[in-house]
């Protein structure tokens, strides 16, 4: 069974994304020292910052270069010389990223070439995140690939004329590409890596969205991603990433010979062993009795809540390899997955999901490129016990009268959210026991 | 584009109203100019309906957009026998615009873009305007005593409406008057709400303004301010954070007002935050003070600021 959704339909209802402004911005958030320079009008910064600043609770600083009527009609280059000016003045970064926005897109500036040209040896470089086409997802690949390239470009220029796949003697670090997660699921990771033992090498660490308030305020967050670091990326022994979020950068290192793993997410068991098991297999360390641990307390939430959330019915939507890593783990704990919405086109989704469902003797609809009020109106046939997603699956959990968990990226409405994991042996138990105190507080308050 | 498709729909069978506000974001500095073209648009919709039992009494509110304030400010004005046929448009329903013309008075209210409304109605339907400020007890008492007057109510109604509020917050405003005395506060607002905030803020209070900032004022606006402010204090026109931090390492306010786009800076700085648009709850009116001054209160006086360090 198999809903198709006509792509030419002119209105989209609750959509489920966001621009691709929106994850250069993630992206480049993760990086110490570094302004993101949003090249288009105001408000274009403006909801980024917005979304941003209301999931992470968090103080952020955004750049914009403020188009007006002119600039619209003659361009706007002359607004990111003054405004890299000014931020250079001020702030004193280490790396400032230019985002472009639709506006810029559409009058057809270059702007890639052109602050390239510009800025020879400086740390300034340019994305392309046009808003109407991608989302999120596909902005934060291009960014991260595009920030990468951009610092190891710059620093073999000034070595002159090395090839560009010139391989370097690797070192025992592996770089990971962790994709647009909460700073909770960074922690995750880097408690996996550390009690494996293995040196590591964070890749735009969001971490940076989670600031303890101590006096003095330090000019920026603290972050493990610093622009030497992503220099050095090319001595790693391999890079790790999930998905589709930051394949074209852990491909682009490939070229250097770091070896790329590109896995499903971590979200449920087998996921988390699958990495835990190529790690260990990277690196020939032994894994410890702490992990098994961790899994057995996973395990532990997992039969203790199970006659809680067996068999109950879920929809799940959200970003594509999150939702498939999900599936998995809806079907390890014995929910039957209904329905399923992606929020972006990707060439392996409907694959994927299919054959999770095949493996699983079991039928999923697929609502691929729709919106949540195709979602919602699905599931009026097809009732569900729990919806799962981010924050805006509140209309659908609202007019549907069905509880909705709230993982992921954005979450507005909720504190304390980003400390919470979702990946990981860590992360399966939190949600789990999230699951199974949403559905107990449902029927006994 | 959006006229064109705005036409073609009119011309279909759609029989609920089809307005296009036509804003492209590259265009003007501010969001007054979103604001003026909205109210041209709803504008189309006055007198378009009948209003079947007009009073002498039938006011319109302009220009608050927040529902709780509307709610505040028609309660005030109910209790001294008056309607408000429109809280535009922080209260309002299509249906409520469309009898707006049969108001003896619109009551504007803070906003810089509602004043072009407010003559737009006055020029055709010839409905007179006021501008209003219902922050704090004092601007309350003279704004009911103004519109009372100006639609001729009964004096002794007047009085009472007044004497009701006042005798209700009297004990709460003193102790507030007394343990707020000499506290430094910095504003960060739009000039307007600034210059609406000050006053009270400053004689009723009791507190002292060592900073402002605001956002697209204009020349007028800068010089009322600069009257209003005591020696020594700090303006800043329209700051970037950059600039808003360094501003309060040198004033060290005990609170800090201003609108939610701050907050997470002036909370890691470890200073009191209370935000000025009041998004859950009132600070216009008689009560609205009172509630204005328990959230300065609280937000000073709680333990957390001092834990930090």
């Amino acid at each position: 069974m198999q809903s198709n959704v006509d792509l030419k339909k002119s209105i989209t209802i609750n959509p489920p994304y966001m621009n691709q402004l929106m994850g250069g911005v993630f992206a480049s958030l993760g990086i110490y020292k570094t302004i993101p320079l949003v090249h288009g009008s105001l408000g274009c910064a403006n909801y980024v910052k917005h979304i941003l600043v209301e999931h992470f609770k968090e103080p952020l600083e955004i750049a914009t270069t403020g188009f007006y009527e002119s600039n619209a009609i003659c361009g706007g280059i002359d607004n990111i010389v003054k405004a890299v000016e000014n931020i250079e003045l001020s702030k004193n970064p280490e790396l400032i990223v230019v985002l472009t926005t639709g506006l810029s897109e559409t009058i057809g500036e270059d702007v890639k070439s052109e602050v390239k040209k510009r800025y020879v040896n400086k740390n300034i470089m340019a994305v392309n995140t046009p808003s109407y086409i991608g989302t999120h997802i596909d902005g934060y690949n291009n960014a991260v690939k595009s920030i990468i390239e951009g610092i190891l470009e710059k620093n073999s220029s000034s070595k002159k004329n090395k090839t560009k796949t010139t391989k370097t003697t690797k070192n025992e670090v592996i770089n990971i590409i962790h994709g647009v997660v909460n700073p909770g699921d960074v922690r995750e990771l880097e408690h996996i890596f550390k009690t494996l033992d293995i040196m590591y090498n964070l890749l735009m660490d969001i971490k940076s969205m989670d600031r303890p308030l101590r006096l003095p305020k330090e000019e920026y967050p603290k972050c493990d991603t610093t622009v030497d670091n992503i220099k050095n990326s090319i001595n790693s022994k391999a890079t790790i990433s999930f998905g589709m979020e930051g394949i074209d950068g852990a491909k682009y290192l490939k070229k250097f010979g770091v070896e790329s793993y590109n896995l499903k997410f971590p979200i449920g068991i087998e996921n988390t062993d699958n990495l835990i098991k190529t790690l260990s297999k990277i690196s020939g360390k032994e894994i410890p009795d702490e992990l098994w641990d961790d899994r057995g307390y996973a395990l532990d939430a997992m039969v203790d809540t199970n006659h809680i959330v067996r068999n109950k019915k879920v929809a799940i939507y959200g970003d594509p390899d999150k939702v498939i890593a999900l599936v998995d783990f809806a079907y390890e704990v014995g929910m039957d997955v209904v329905a399923v919405l992606s929020n972006t086109n990707t060439k392996y989704f409907t694959k994927k999901i299919n054959s999770i469902a095949k493996h699983n003797d079991k039928n999923i609809a697929i609502v691929e490129g729709g919106d949540l009020y195709e979602l919602q109106n699905f599931l009026k046939s097809h009732p569900v016990d729990l919806l799962i997603g981010d924050y805006r699956g509140k209309y659908v959990a609202d007019a549907l009268d069905i509880p909705l968990l709230k993982v992921g990226f954005p979450v507005i409405d909720r504190y304390g959210h980003t400390k919470k994991a979702m990946i990981g042996y860590n992360g399966a138990l939190t949600i789990i026991n999230d699951i199974a105190n949403l559905l107990v507080s449902i029927d006994g308050k | 584009m959006v006229k064109k498709a705005n036409e073609t729909l009119k011309k279909s069978k759609v029989d609920i109203p089809v307005l296009a506000f036509k804003c492209a974001g590259f265009k003007g500095k501010t969001q007054n100019k979103g604001h003026m073209i909205a109210n041209k648009k709803l504008f189309e919709l006055v007198a378009t309906k009948k209003l079947n039992n007009p009073t002498p009494y039938d006011v319109n509110i302009i220009g608050d957009f927040s529902v709780k304030s509307s709610n505040a400010i028609e309660e005030m004005l109910n209790k001294m026998g008056i309607r408000v046929l429109c809280s535009f448009t922080g209260n309002a329903t299509i249906d409520k615009i469309r009898v707006m013309d049969n108001a003896k008075l619109n009551i504007v209210h803070c906003m810089k873009s509602s004043i072009q409304f407010a003559k737009m109605m006055r020029n055709v339907y010839e409905v007179p305007y006021i501008v209003s400020n219902f922050f704090g007890i004092k601007n309350c008492c003279n704004e009911l005593e103004n519109i009372g007057k100006i639609l001729d109510i009964d004096k002794e109604k007047i009085k009472e409406t007044k004497d009701y509020y006042l005798k209700k917050n009297e004990e709460k405003l003193n102790f507030y008057k007394k343990e707020l005395n000499g506290k430094k506060v910095f504003l960060c607002h739009g000039a307007q709400r600034v210059l609406n905030y000050m006053g009270p803020i400053m004689d009723e209070l009791g507190m002292e303004v060592v900073g402002v900032a605001t956002y697209f004022a204009n020349k007028e606006n800068y010089e009322d301010i600069i009257k209003k402010l005591p020696k020594g204090a700090i303006i800043i026109d329209n700051p970037n954070t950059y600039e808003l931090e360094e501003a309060l390492m040198e004033c060290k306010p005990d609170v800090f007002i201003s609108d939610s786009k701050t907050k997470e800076l002036v909370h890691k700085m470890g200073i009191p935050y209370i935000n000025g648009r009041a998004p859950s709850t009132v600070y216009v009116g008689f009560d609205g003070f009172i509630n204005f001054a328990e959230d300065v209160y609280g937000a000073i006086n709680s333990k957390i600021w001092r834990l930090i360090r």
